[in-house]
């Protein structure tokens, strides 16, 4: 218990000491945001019905970007290694790390949607499936992501998005139908995301502990 | 109805050719690596 | 039961062997591509000129003698890879991960062809070249699942974490893909364009079904016979140094 919350704080620390890794998601999905309205069309009507697809078109585009940081910088500096070799538990490192990327990278990307209702015209009934669904889908995008990061370690990064791109391509269907569909369906939709989360987390850490096993051999 | 047919067999003759084009890729690919690797084999053999 | 047990053990360690394999492999090349060039002939000649042509398409369905195998065989490539990956992850088996790399390129390149006749076969019927289906569409992504393992192993210098990768790339994404099917099929209920009925329910004449059992039949036995030509290739690639496989190569001619 005592490493998972040193690890914790440590992860915590790192993310918050190297803001950059926070920053650039958000930076990129405003500049995603603010050119689909002068590329495609500035009416209002248009805008709100294509907003839910180009929220979460952004945010899986977003957290391409995130996912490169998961482990890549403990990769590089060695200290993957070392957590390795010293036989700490790989399941609990890749969860924490997992976890807090989310934090750091996910949250402030669901926080800013919010203000979607604005620039996109969202609808403001609709902001709760959209916020709850969100929750939801950038957890499994991390893991996914977390795999594809994973498996391409020291590899060029449109690898990583490869991998990644089409196993969220389920997450992307329920999620922008949470955000587009009536009320009363929302929680259809939620359930079936948390059956998606409950049923990759076990999966993929798994495959993720794998995945960095792999370069140590 | 001439161009009708015309315009079938034009089809049909594409994605043959296609499958063609697929079958023999798929044939030849592994044919030229294995010949290489072997003469490159044989070549060190015989100097 | 204990002997074909033992039997079936026997055969698996054999054919985690590379030499093994090479040799049983070039006595049964001849066998399989003479039976699937005679299937693959006898099926394509009997659909293309022998059977009758469709009372609404006309010619055009014969499309389907080459549509239809390719496209399954590439979801059974599919599937077959994600089984070895399971086979290499659990067992360590380096035969499992040569499969992959063998089988990856042959069944993306069948899954193309089973995209591209799609798309040629929908134009006259349907009007248009793409239709975003749920079938049309999950293959689509079989397609990048099927790129992204290629792209993941070439990205490797070292064989034998590159089969490790790919192994378990295989796996996720066949846990993955009946979940993107079924999300493809229930988002295209949705969105269901009204002017465009694509796959109707239809029953298909039995002087029809005959053909096209034998091309895919065929079309199997050309990937075994690809697959087998493929593998024994990439086996040439790693061992080329080993003295066995000098030893063949020398002897043979």
């Amino acid at each position: 218990m005592s490493f998972l919350k040193n690890f914790f704080s440590r992860e915590v620390l790192i993310y918050s000491k190297k803001s950059s890794n926070v920053i650039s998601p958000v930076i990129f999905f405003l500049i995603c945001i603010t050119f689909f309205p002068l590329a495609v069309s500035n009416d209002p009507n248009e805008l709100s019905k294509l907003a839910p697809g180009l929220i979460w078109i952004c945010i899986l585009l977003a957290g391409m970007l995130s996912i490169q940081t998961i482990f890549k910088e403990d990769y590089d500096d060695g200290s993957l290694d070392l957590f390795y070799v010293r036989g700490f538990s790989m399941l609990e490192v890749v969860l924490v790390k997992i976890f807090v990327n989310w934090i750091f990278t996910a949250l402030p990307l669901i926080l800013l949607s919010c203000s979607m209702v604005f620039l996109l015209y969202f609808p403001v009934d609709k902001l709760f499936n959209l916020i709850g669904s969100l929750f939801l889908g950038t957890l499994i995008i991390s893991f996914f992501g977390a795999l594809a990061g994973a498996l391409s370690l020291g590899k060029n990064s449109i690898l990583a998005s490869a991998i990644m791109l089409p196993l969220s391509l389920p997450v992307l269907i329920l999620g922008s139908s949470a955000s587009t569909y009536s009320n009363e369906n929302i929680t259809f939709f939620i359930l079936l995301l948390s059956a998606l989360l409950f049923f990759s987390v076990p999966i993929i850490s798994l495959a993720c502990v794998g995945a960095i096993r792999l370069h140590y051999e | 109805m001439i161009e009708l047919i015309i315009n079938n067999h034009l089809h049909l003759t594409l994605v043959s050719i296609l499958t063609v084009i697929v079958l023999l890729i798929n044939l030849l690919m592994p044919l030229i690596k294995l010949n290489k690797i072997k003469k490159s084999l044989k070549n060190i053999e015989t100097t | 039961m204990n002997k074909l047990l033992d039997a079936i053990k026997v055969f698996y360690h054999k054919l985690g062997s590379y030499p093994w394999f090479y040799s049983i492999s070039s006595k049964l090349l001849p066998i399989a591509s003479i039976l699937a060039f005679l299937f693959f002939v006898i099926g394509i000649i009997w659909g293309i000129f022998y059977s009758p042509s469709d009372a609404i398409q006309g010619d055009i369905y014969r499309i389907i003698y080459m549509h239809v195998p390719a496209a399954s065989v590439a979801q059974s490539i599919y599937f077959a890879l994600a089984i070895a990956g399971f086979v290499y992850v659990v067992w360590k088996m380096k035969m499992a991960g040569l499969f992959i790399k063998a089988m990856a390129p042959i069944g993306a390149s069948f899954t193309l062809l089973a995209l591209v006749s799609g798309a040629i076969w929908g134009q006259p019927t349907w009007g248009t070249w793409w239709v975003w289906d749920a079938r049309l569409t999950s293959t689509l992504v079989l397609l990048l699942f099927y790129l992204a393992i290629i792209g993941l192993y070439s990205s490797f210098d070292n064989k034998k974490s590159a089969d490790q990768a790919v192994s378990i790339l295989a796996m996720v994404g066949a846990i993955n893909l009946p979940i993107i099917k079924k999300s493809v099929d229930w988002w295209n209920t949705l969105h269901q364009p009204s002017s465009i009925r694509v796959f109707e329910e239809s029953t298909i004449s039995s002087e029809m079904l005959f053909p096209l059992l034998v091309c895919i039949l065929a079309f199997y036995l050309i990937v075994f016979v690809f697959g087998l030509m493929a593998m024994r290739a990439e086996i040439a690639t790693r061992e080329m140094n080993k003295d066995w496989f000098k030893k063949i190569v020398i002897n043979n001619d």
